[in-house]
């Protein structure tokens, strides 16, 4: 070996050594252009699951897909507003379910003892808000588009304003003074202010009258079937807005013109209610859920899953004879006593889908408007609507002249004909200021008939006052 | 470490090992030299490449160069020092002699002898500049456990690893320097062998509860683990630049090792059972506590509501703890191993089995297998190697769907038979939750992993190397959670159901690296520039399946009378980055380390993607100066570094306006909803990395001592924000202005007591960590007014400040801040508790004599905690069973006690719902714990070749065997009350070579 191959010495020799570095250099410039060339590397395209906000509102399709997500986003079976949950907690609150769980929060519903922090209160508002965002999503989405053909833009923004109104009517009924949010822009939602009720009315009956202006009045949209939201279910929701601020007469016409549509609308039988598409229904929901028909049929099976009976005053409400007891209510023994759960829905698990979740039907509608007849002094037609409610459900005609009697039987006829159905009891004990009928239950104020405003909801927008009692 | 080079040839002027040479010397030395000496140096293995030679007293020498040859010019009075890093020096006379041929023999000192793999470069444990803190291979495997979490907890300074659970595959939450970021995650970079590992969340698909979320490194085999190492300062954690903010967790596999094939068998079994139970209320107890509750809330008891008075035997008896948690899990494991190899080419080649059984009743357990191959291989020229590594695994986890620890709490004690006579569950007339519906109800978890890397490298010329490494990481999860009939209330359910869940994780890595090393006089320069390419794709799909009337078919999707799709997601990240490391050291003494990296990932929008990261950090060996030459100081470094790193463990496509398809039809239609709230605008957090650090080493190290005192900020946050409700999403991708800084103080004692025949080591380690909001702009006017208070640390809660009991009504009450009458959350909640660490640490002792070692890691740890005493499931009173510490409770007017009166609703349930987030619900959760004892024997050489191994060691290892606490719920580590808290466990085992 050659000796002098071997030595090291530690010392460097200039010339070679920038013979090197120039390479060296040549090969770093040559990393960083690669390196530098493939920045568009991280470039990703967007996930196949998704669809850019601009493609969806490039077609007539996926316009049509944007607008039923709302309604498939409300029928998931984790839903707080719609599928049962509007139903349970209401019906909790009111005189209509006896809590039997020991579950902290849904007791605190039964006893009108409800903390901020209730986590079911909170789910609740914040579902609600979440329709309405989509509601604004889809809104803000077809306003600019160009490439949706105007006759289904005008029914989808119809639904959009529909839809918004809908879920804030709920809001304010729950909640009393709520924020109404017309925009996407999270800056401005996050810092809102609750406006006081009559303000929310003002913007609910804007949206709704926009609705009915660009609604049609078919349901050719989802091919017959009742489960998109027409001009009439507009109406309807109008109807009860104007109900409750006691606009008699604007209620009484608005439910009148739903009344005459005969050719779409007529009372059911009381076993064909609530399947899909029957006469009596204005708007259904579809059961997405595969396997289930709707959450409150399976669900509400007494005292296991739902964890609640039938209170006694409503069972006892029911006159004799009265085929929606015999029909709508069903009932379980327990260690000898016998519990009563709500059977209006009776589907627990089918493939098949037998019943929609109804929303607004005719019943109601009558109803709305005997009410505002007896308040406008049309006692014999107010009497004639209770009747054929009545009538329906296999009781005599009643033949009453007074219109505080008259308005009583509309009372007692709501309770019995819209039990366990979307919180109808609770608004009206609401509306009406009663806290008689609570009373053998909880110390109930006036107070308790609003839900408080969500601790985490004001922890985080300190804008968001509370209700009086919490 | 040793090169093996055919020839240096006309290149010898550079040098470029990679980390360690010492090269003092200068022209001028040999200028007046008499005679010319010339030998080798080596080892028992072979020629040394640049060992140092060197004449005592001067300061000039050369290296010793690929085959151990040596040549330089000498006087005969002179004496030469022969030295080369980890190995003991030697001193020769040089007297007439021509030719010395020296042996070195390996140093005891450890500290000479550490590697210290720092990702992309490896540096010596004494000449680095980062904050580097490690474990061993050997400290790992005293520790057969299941999970390598568990062997790393306090064993490292500045690491904070927290237990989650006792169920196997449990998260851990772990945070390297406190916590830096307010909502993104805190978890560190996990690299295997240089290839990312999926660190993000393994969130299972569904019921991802049990487990927490899951375990990233629960599918590797802590016995393949050769070393592993954290990155904690800016020094160190720069060179990963976006993803370095958190720490970098490293992790080396074991390679082959030349020399005869070695064949490595090792068998342990053992059991794990519950370290403690509660003391519950007796039968008597629980039934004079509900018809107190009955009697003071003034509801009458139904049989709908209290089945436990009206309908359930009143003297049935049932200790539903040791009934559903009472088992004792069974752990069996095995591993062989070969490797062997020459000097060009090693391998390694392994494969383990572990079992571990489970503390509830029923058909539960744990799985996992896993193999190993490592190759490693060298050119004869030595200028072209290669080294790959295969880890690939199967861990299958069956658990049950829900974590009956709760139940096994709050069931009545009178509750009924669990089976009927056919053996069904009873549900006593649809009045009995039966608990061991739980263990019936399964979920179980398939967890396929294989890791590949691939390093090429060519050395192009003398001291600059070309590699490039890639690396591509698979994990395939399938869930399947069933429920099936016959754990169902008959009355109720006629069909079961089972959810399929599938989630796979594909991951690439590439990069090219250019290194470059020189040496010339006193000087070492390295320089590293390289390139990232990195893409991760992610598919999640869950599959929900109904309608089964035959439990046997629950297995089976195809057979579900019903099924739908519940989830189905995918996602794409692609990363990629430019990085660079300059290190210049100058005599051994003054080094001098800068790194950086530009990094651009696909998680930001357009305009936002790059962003920049660097560090610099400087060490000084003091001991190497003359004045500190032959005293007791025999290792003195200081060492500092400043700079910084980022954060991107964020969602992806956060800045994307998009609409996702949803997973229901609605009549045959589809439909779409607003995927996210989307903000274009965000861009990089970036967190300021600071640190001084003394290390010392005393008395040729018996004692060493190191202190760091670390200043992390962060700022430009990336956070989701939380927003109310009422803008339709919980939260946003934001920046947030805010600066989170964590300070800490780490200490490090090891010292060896006794050293001879029989030897004591140990290690004392303590971190003070402190986190402090600094700033926080319109804190006042953000969604976090009420979460957080600049000044105080991010762990703060704000609660209501708890006044006692009320002596008329009996009931807990609370200090009304702004006196409005009623206790309000953000009025009133305005006293702040903390539940972080204080501080936190170990201490470590070996015991040695001949071949028995005793070894015991004592875990301590300084913290106040969530009370989960105040969390059974409502206030004392409803039907559930309670801890025996509610008999003090208050009973009439006047009373004084702990514990408010028994109640079954109204106002009595609202005052408990505040305690709960009052400052009564927070207490001492310190502890102190025998984390882990390791007994065992090492037969002696002697007696092993009589019978032909090459090793025999047997041991006896505990964990989690004592803990020493005042807190009352199950575990002051996990503080919770509804999972499983980690168990005790005893395994015996034994290791053969061959």
């Amino acid at each position: 070996m050659n000796m002098k191959k071997k030595r090291i010495y530690v010392i460097s020799n200039p010339d070679k050594h920038w013979m090197k570095i120039n390479k060296m250099v040549y090969l770093l410039g040559g990393l960083l252009l690669f390196l530098g060339s493939c920045s568009d590397f991280i470039e990703v395209e967007i996930p196949s699951t998704e669809l850019s906000a601009s493609q969806v509102f490039d077609s007539d399709e996926s316009a049509l897909l944007a607008a039923t997500g709302m309604y498939i986003t409300m029928m998931d079976n984790l839903g707080y507003f719609a599928n049962k949950n509007t139903t349970l907690f209401a019906g909790l609150s009111a005189d209509e379910f006896v809590n039997l769980s020991n579950d902290g929060a849904q007791a605190a519903l039964y006893e009108n003892n409800l903390l901020p922090s209730n986590a079911y209160v909170a789910n609740q508002w914040s579902d609600m808000y979440k329709t309405i965002y989509q509601a604004n999503a889809l809104l803000a989405g077809l306003e600019t588009s160009e490439m949706v053909s105007q006759e289904l833009k005008d029914q989808l923004i119809g639904e959009g304003y529909f839809m918004r109104g809908f879920a804030h009517w709920y809001l304010t009924r729950f909640f009393g003074e709520v924020p109404y949010i017309t925009g996407v822009n999270y800056e401005l939602n996050s810092t809102v202010s609750r406006m006081p009720v009559a303000e929310v009315y003002t913007h609910l009956i804007s949206d709704l009258e926009q609705a009915v202006a660009l609604l049609p009045e078919d349901y050719s949209l989802s091919s017959g079937e009742r489960i998109r939201p027409n001009r009439y279910a507009a109406q309807a929701l109008l109807a009860r807005v104007y109900l409750y601020q006691e606009d008699w007469q604007t209620a009484y016409d608005t439910a009148g013109e739903i009344i005459g549509a005969d050719s779409l609308y007529e009372l059911v039988d009381i076993g064909d209610v609530f399947h899909p598409n029957n006469s009596e229904a204005i708007w259904q929901l579809y059961p997405v859920i595969e396997g289930f028909n709707t959450i409150e049929g399976y669900s509400f099976t007494c005292c296991v899953t739902s964890n609640f009976s039938l209170s006694a005053s409503l069972v006892a409400a029911f006159e004799s004879g009265d085929t929606r007891f015999s029909t709508w209510v069903a009932s379980m023994v327990l260690g000898g006593e016998t519990y009563y759960y709500p059977y209006k829905y009776q589907v627990s698990f089918s493939p098949a889908v037998e019943e929609y979740y109804t929303v607004f039907r005719l019943a109601e509608i009558y109803l709305i408007q005997a009410e505002a007849a007896a308040h406008l002094s049309m006692n014999a037609e107010a009497v004639a609507l209770l009747n054929a409610i009545r009538g329906r459900a296999g009781l005599e005609a009643l033949d009453l002249v007074s219109s505080e009697d008259i308005l009583d039987a509309v009372m007692q006829e709501r309770r019995v004909e819209l039990f366990a159905e979307w919180g109808h009891r609770w608004f009206d004990l609401q509306r009406s200021g009663n806290t008689t009928p609570l009373e053998s239950k909880a110390d109930l104020q006036e107070t308790d008939f609003w839900y408080p405003i969500p601790e985490s909801e004001r922890l985080l927008n300190p804008n968001l006052t509370q209700n009086d009692g919490y | 470490m040793k090169f093996f080079l055919h020839s240096m040839g006309r290149h010898a002027i550079f040098l470029y090992f990679l980390c360690f040479c010492f090269c003092f010397g200068s022209p001028g030395a040999w200028a007046q030299s008499t005679v010319s000496l010339s030998g080798t140096v080596s080892d028992r293995d072979g020629p040394i490449y640049g060992a140092t030679i060197q004449v005592k007293g001067s300061t000039s020498g050369i290296l010793s160069d690929e085959n151990g040859y040596y040549k330089l010019p000498v006087m005969a009075s002179d004496t030469l020092v022969f030295s080369y890093l980890g190995y003991q020096s030697q001193e020769i006379p040089v007297g007439g002699l021509k030719l010395i041929n020296v042996v070195l023999i390996e140093s005891v000192s450890e500290l000479d002898a550490v590697v210290v793999n720092a990702g992309y470069y490896t540096v010596s444990e004494k000449e680095r500049t980062g904050s580097i803190t490690g474990i061993s291979g050997e400290a790992i495997e005293a520790q057969p456990v299941g999970n390598v979490f568990e062997t790393l907890q306090g064993r490292l300074t500045g690491v904070s690893i927290v237990s989650t659970g006792g169920i196997p595959g449990s998260r851990f939450d772990i945070q390297i320097r406190g916590r830096n970021s307010i909502a993104a995650g805190n978890e560190p970079l996990y690299v295997i062998d240089g290839v990312p590992y999926m660190s993000e969340s393994m969130e299972a698909v569904f019921s991802a509860a049990l487990t927490g979320g899951g375990n990233p490194l629960q599918a590797l085999n802590p016995a393949d683990i050769e070393r592993i190492e954290v990155l904690k300062d800016a020094d160190a954690t720069a060179i990963y630049g976006s993803r370095g903010a958190n720490g970098v967790i490293l992790i080396t596999t074991k390679q082959g090792k030349s020399g005869k094939s070695q064949l490595s068998v090792s068998v342990a079994s053992g059991a794990a059972k519950m370290t403690r139970f509660w003391d519950m209320l007796s039968t008597e107890e629980y039934l004079e506590m509900r018809q107190e509750a009955f009697a003071n809330t003034g509801t009458t008891p139904t049989n709908a509501n209290a089945p436990d008075l009206l309908l359930w035997d009143q003297h049935r008896y049932t200790d539903w703890q040791r009934k559903l948690l009472g088992e004792t899990a069974e752990i069996t494991q095995a591993q062989v191993s070969l490797s062997g190899g020459n000097d060009r080419t090693k391998y390694r080649l392994g494969t383990s089995f572990r079992e571990q059984g489970s503390v509830f009743p029923g058909d539960f357990s744990n799985r996992k297998v896993s193999g190993n191959l490592s190759v490693q291989h060298e050119s004869e020229d030595g200028r072209f190697s290669t080294q790959g590594t295969v880890l690939y695994s199967r861990d299958v986890n069956k658990q049950p769907k829900n974590d009956p620890t709760y139940n096994a709490l709050y069931m009545p004690p009178n509750a009924p038979e669990i089976y009927l006579e056919d053996g069904s569950l009873n549900f006593e007339n649809s009045t009995f939750s039966n608990p061991y519906a739980l263990i019936l109800q399964s979920y179980q978890n398939t967890q396929y992993s294989f890791v590949g890397n691939l390093n090429v490298s060519y050395r192009l010329f003398q001291g600059l190397k070309l590699k490039v490494s890639g690396g591509y990481n698979r994990m395939d999860g399938e869930q399947i959670g069933q429920t099936p009939l016959a754990s169902l209330n008959p009355a109720v359910y006629t069909t079961g159901e089972a959810s399929f869940g599938r989630r796979t994780f594909d991951s690439w890595i590439l990069e090219p690296q250019l290194n470059y090393m020189r040496s010339w006089n006193n000087s070492r320069l390295e320089v590293l520039i390289g390139g990232s390419f990195q893409e991760n794709q992610f598919r999640l799909q869950e599959f929900y399946a109904k309608g089964y009337t035959d439990d046997a078919l629950l297995d089976n999707m195809a057979a579900a009378p019903s099924f739908q799709v519940r989830q189905f997601l995918e996602t794409d990240y692609r990363y990629m980055a430019v990085f660079g490391r300059i290190n210049y050291n100058y005599k051994h003494r003054y080094i001098l380390n800068v790194t950086g990296r530009r990094d651009g990932s696909s998680r930001f929008g357009p305009g936002n993607q790059w962003g920049n990261f660097g560090a610099v950090g400087a060490a000084w060996l003091f001991s190497e100066e003359n004045w500190f030459k032959d005293s007791m100081l025999s290792f003195g470094k200081l060492r500092s570094s400043y700079g910084t790193s980022g954060n991107d463990r964020i969602s992806d496509y956060g800045y994307l306006d998009s609409w996702t398809a949803t997973y229901y039809n609605y009549n045959g239609q589809g439909g779409l909803y607003p995927s996210r709230l989307y903000n274009p605008n965000y861009g990089w957090e970036v967190n300021r990395k600071f640190e001084v650090a003394l290390e010392s080493g005393f008395w040729k190290d018996r004692i060493q001592f190191n202190v760091a005192w670390y200043r992390n900020r962060s700022s430009s946050q990336l956070i989701g924000e939380p927003l109310p409700a009422t803008t339709g999403f919980g939260s946003i991708q934001n920046n947030l202005d805010a600066v989170v800084q964590n300070t800490g103080w780490e200490f490090e004692l090891h010292s060896t007591p006794v050293q001879g025949d029989v030897t004591w080591r140990n290690s004392l380690l303590l971190t003070v960590p402190k986190n402090k909001l600094i700033s926080f702009p319109d804190l006042e006017l953000s969604t976090y007014a009420n979460t957080y208070v600049v000044g105080q640390p991010l762990d703060i809660t704000k609660v209501y400040n708890y006044t006692g009991i009320d002596p008329e009504t009996g009931y807990y009450t609370f200090e009304d801040v702004n006196g409005d009458g009623t206790i309000t959350a953000a009025e009133d909640k305005q006293t702040l508790r903390r539940s972080g660490q204080k501080y936190y640490g170990s201490f470590q002792n070996t015991l040695s004599y001949k071949g028995w070692q005793l070894e015991a890691v004592l875990q301590f740890v300084k913290q106040t905690g969530y009370s989960y005493f105040y969390d059974l499931g409502g206030a004392p009173g409803y039907i559930r069973n309670q801890p025996n510490l509610v008999l003090d409770h208050w009973q009439a007017p006047g009373d004084t006690a702990g514990v408010q009166a028994y109640t079954t609703g109204g106002v009595g349930a609202n005052a408990y719902n505040l305690l709960q987030s009052s400052s009564a619900a927070y207490t001492d959760a310190s502890y102190v714990r025998l984390q882990t004892v390791n007994f065992s024997y090492q037969f002696p050489k002697r007696w092993l070749d009589t019978v032909k191994l090459s090793g025999l060691r047997m041991y006896i290892q505990g964990q989690n065997l004592l803990t020493f606490t005042d807190y009352e719920g199950w575990d002051p580590e996990t503080q919770s009350v509804g999972s499983l808290p980690p168990l005790t466990s005893w395994m015996v085992g034994m290791q053969i070579s061959f």
